[in-house]
């Protein structure tokens, strides 16, 4: 073995780290080399001198401190637990989800109206909606003058031929002649006519205007 | 002590300190406290964060007690939490360079004073691993101060076994050739001749 090898693994040796073969081929060189005999010697002073090196000691109230800081440790943490939940509430999807669900059929319910069928009349949104339930059906609706005004004409005609010929009176001539008015005059819609029970006279409804009607009262002997 | 009956007792005594006995505590903290001390100080050089940094290292065994692993030792354990917490301060000091006064030991006549006493070669050693880069200090304080195994001392550093080999060598290697002149020195006044006072 070369000194340079054997060097190298000297400090190994002097701690006895070293086995079998390799231990003995450095023991064998060093038995014949004064140089790294020399060389182990100042290794062996080295390992010598780390045994005798100065030792640090702590300080003597080393230890009560120590109990004292892990006192104060632990005094924190129960302080810190006493104010916080042992676990925080976990918001999950099985929780959330039924929550959710009332809520928004809830807002529906309230948005389509709902609450406002358990409300009086005196709710405005109410009286908009009693205002499409009014009594519209009680006043003439406008209709198709030609056809409506032409059949009204046949049945009116029909009428005054049938009580011409049962009457044979020639006042309802002058019904002809209001006939004819009312054929030249703006459309309107002769009604049949209707006999109050109280003074027996006639009335026909005759509509000024499409969209209203005028009782006039015809007296029989006019 | 062997090894293997010291590792038994060290997973005795952290049992008991996990049931709560305070007592089985203050056994660990006297057992290690001054191996650590060794080991810390001569990384930051200075005794008061020394202190400091083996405090804290027994204060965090305490607080994480439950989660100490049997299949380990306990040895390993408490000299990685100790390092590491000495690495910080290091790395905290590279950006803040503090000087401790206290550290500062005497004047420059007294150091000089000191360095005409070549015998005092633990103290040369001391001083010359102070020197050391700190890879090659650790492995060295570990190895050949505390005598932990070599496997040890690779799950501490978290190196491999090779590489604690070859920085343990190379420690050794530069620490012989430090002290080789004072060696010479101390055998020359051993027998009589004066030297010049040199450096290290």
């Amino acid at each position: 073995m070369h000194c340079r090898r054997v060097r190298s693994f000297l400090s190994a040796y002097c701690r006895g780290e070293l086995e079998g073969k390799q231990a003995r081929a450095i023991a064998d060189h060093m038995a014949n080399c004064p140089a790294c005999r020399g060389e182990e010697a100042s290794v062996r002073d080295l390992f010598k001198l780390a045994e005798e090196l100065p030792s640090t000691p702590v300080s003597a109230d080393f230890n009560s401190r120590l109990l004292n800081r892990i006192a104060e440790a632990r005094h924190q943490e129960t302080r810190t637990k006493a104010y916080l939940p042992k676990s925080v509430p976990v918001f999950t999807v099985n929780r959330v989800a039924p929550v959710l669900a009332v809520v928004c059929f809830a807002l529906a319910f309230v948005f389509a109206g709902g609450l406002g069928n358990f409300q009086g009349h005196d709710d405005p949104l109410m009286a908009l909606g009693e205002a499409a339930l009014d009594d519209s059906y009680l006043t003439v609706q406008p209709v198709n003058e030609h056809w409506a005004f032409q059949k009204q004409l046949n049945r009116a005609t029909r009428i005054q031929d049938l009580m011409g010929r049962i009457m044979g009176q020639s006042s309802f001539n002058s019904f002809a002649g209001q006939t004819d008015w009312i054929q030249s005059r703006r459309p309107m819609i002769p009604v049949p006519v209707f006999i109050m029970p109280s003074t027996g006279s006639q009335h026909f409804m005759v509509p000024a205007q499409p969209e209203t009607l005028l009782i006039r009262e015809v007296n029989a002997d006019s | 002590m062997d090894k293997e009956t010291e590792k038994h007792q060290d997973h005795e005594l952290i049992r008991r300190v996990q049931n709560g006995d305070m007592v089985a505590f203050n056994d660990i903290t006297d057992r290690y406290k001054d191996r650590l001390m060794n080991v810390v100080y001569r990384m930051l050089n200075s005794q008061q964060e020394a202190e400091d940094i083996v405090q804290e290292t027994f204060l965090r065994v305490y607080q994480h007690r439950q989660s100490f692993d049997f299949r380990h030792c306990f040895s390993t354990w408490i000299y990685t939490i100790a390092l590491n917490l000495a690495r910080n301060e290091l790395r905290k000091r590279k950006r803040f360079k503090f000087f401790d006064i206290f550290d500062m030991k005497g004047s420059e006549t007294e150091i000089a004073v000191e360095m005409v006493m070549p015998t005092n070669l633990p103290q040369v050693l001391d001083r010359a691993i102070e020197g050391l880069p700190e890879k090659y200090k650790l492995a060295f304080l570990l190895r050949d101060v505390q005598e932990l195994p070599y496997e040890e001392v690779a799950k501490v550093m978290n190196i491999p076994l090779g590489t604690v080999k070859s920085r343990v060598n190379r420690a050794r290697s530069i620490l012989r050739d430090k002290l080789k002149p004072r060696r010479e020195e101390s055998n020359a006044l051993s027998k009589g001749t004066l030297l010049p006072v040199s450096l290290l």
